[in-house]
Order: C-alpha cells, then structure tokens, then sequence
C-alpha cells in the first residue's frame, strides 16, 4: 500500500535557557525597580545592566531585595564586594554584615562616555525559607585618559532574621537600585529568568 | 518643597510617595557623610604602593626609609 498522507502535530517550541521577561529603563530615577517577570515560573533571575551611569560622579550603585510585599530597607542585608582596576594589582574592598542595601560597586563615575555594565544574579528565588542570595559583577569603563576599566564583584543576602520576626515569606519578587547619592541617570536593567 | 523623586519600573516612571521618598533622601546625606569622612582612607589606599614594592624598598633601604614614604602618604591624606 502506497503511503499518501501522514497527520502529525508539532509541538510548540518551548523556550529553554535564558528568557527575557523585562526591561526596565533609568531616566534621572532615583530608584529603579525590577519586579515585571518575577514569578514561581523560574527559580534563578539575571538583571543584566547596560551602560548605568549616575548623576553624582563617584558614587556608589547599592541593591535591595523585595520581599513579604516590600522592599526591605531593614539592616538584615550581608555583602562582600572588591574592587580591582588595570592600574594596580591591588584590591580595594568594602563589607557589612548589619547593612540596609548591598553595595554592588562604589567609585562609580558619571563623566561623559562614562558607565557601568553586568549582572545581577538571584538565586532560587522561590526558596521560602532561610535566607536569599545574590552574586554579581559589574565593569565599570572610565573615560579619563587612561580609559582604565574597573571590575568590582560581589556577594550579597538578606538573612532571615525578618523571616523569624514575623515575615510571612521569604520568596524573592524584584530588585531595585538605588544610587548612594541623587539618581540613577540612565542605563537599561533586563531581567531574564532561566528554564526550569 | 523637595523636588519629587521617581522610580524607573518596566511600565515607566512611578512617583515615590513622599515619605519613603524622604527616607531616600535621609539616606543620602548618610551616606555623603561617611563618604567624606572615609574619603582619606581610600585616597590612602590609591597612594600606596603595591604591597612587593614596600617590601622591596625594606630589604634595598631599611625599615626607616620605608617609614617616611608611608608617614608621606598619611600626612598627605590626613585624617579628619
């Protein structure tokens, strides 16, 4: 018997690996908050950066976690973050264990060609218990002369002590940024989620 | 009154409420505070030099000479 048809349905193609969920764009913000795309779907969520550039040159880029139906401005915030440059091998350094934000990089400058780019990265976000946790990495590329390039890495949580004191979740659902001094200029903030 | 503060979300521009908003600004000036009171530590740790080139000026001209190149750089960015 000839064969003179065959009936199939394709799947619809799952998205796998990184998936884009938001952007969000800084324009003279004083504050700039990624919640769009936060959700049980994904457990693990990069913030990408892109060109962040302050309004107060040196100052310094903090991050704060939203969680129990706010962002926590609280003091229950750890972080560990160095700092390195091309001009030295030495390495510069700053750390809280009793902190109101967690500070992602500091002597960020806003000169004309100026900014800051990386990631952010929140992992298991949906973890409901014990303490949330983040690591990230920025480049900041500087416009003097020497177009010196600065990296400054970090780690970060929020423990659980506000969990303990009554919190009624731990799960994470945003970020936001905020600059050490006056606003964030501008730079794009691309929240991505990664396929279970 | 204060100029208004906004925060950048993925819909756009949203006005902080004024009370939080005048956290932020509490915050601010704590923060501007401790960044110059802290600011001759860090100009400290820019002017000295790599921990080998110490050592090396140690051991080729003595823990004095050493001595007065650091109390420099202390003295230049003194404490306030």
């Amino acid at each position: 018997m000839a064969l003179t048809q065959i009936k199939s349905t394709i799947a619809a193609p799952q998205a796998v690996g990184w998936v884009k969920l938001s952007v969000t764009t800084a324009s003279d913000s004083t504050t700039v908050e990624v919640t769009s795309g936060f959700s049980t779907t994904y457990d693990d969520y990069m913030i990408a950066v892109h060109h962040a550039v302050p309004e107060t040159n040196g100052t310094e880029l903090n991050a704060q976690l939203y969680i129990d139906g706010a962002f926590r401005t609280d003091s229950f915030y750890n972080y560990h973050v160095n700092r390195s440059s091309d001009g030295s091998t030495s390495y510069a350094g700053s750390a809280d264990n009793a902190a109101a934000h967690m500070r992602i990089m500091d002597g960020w400058g806003s000169a004309t060609g100026e900014g800051c780019d990386g990631f952010f990265y929140v992992f298991n976000a949906n973890e409901d218990a014990g303490h949330q946790k983040v690591l990230y990495q920025m480049i900041f590329d500087g416009d003097g002369g020497d177009q010196n390039v600065t990296s400054a890495k970090g780690v970060g949580s929020y423990h659980d002590d506000g969990y303990t004191g009554g919190f009624d979740t731990m799960v994470c659902a945003g970020v936001r940024f905020v600059a050490g001094a006056d606003k964030i200029a501008s730079g794009d903030f691309v929240l991505y989620g990664l396929t279970k | 009154m204060s100029e208004k503060l906004y925060s950048a979300t993925s819909e756009g521009q949203v006005e902080i409420p004024e009370e939080e908003a005048d956290a932020i600004r509490a915050e601010w000036a704590k923060n501007d505070a401790k960044r110059e009171a802290t600011k001759y530590s860090r100009d400290r740790q820019s002017a000295y030099p790599d921990w080998r080139e110490q050592l090396d000026q140690i051991y080729h001209e003595g823990i004095d000479a050493w001595k007065v190149s650091i109390k420099k750089i202390k003295d230049d960015n003194p404490k306030p």
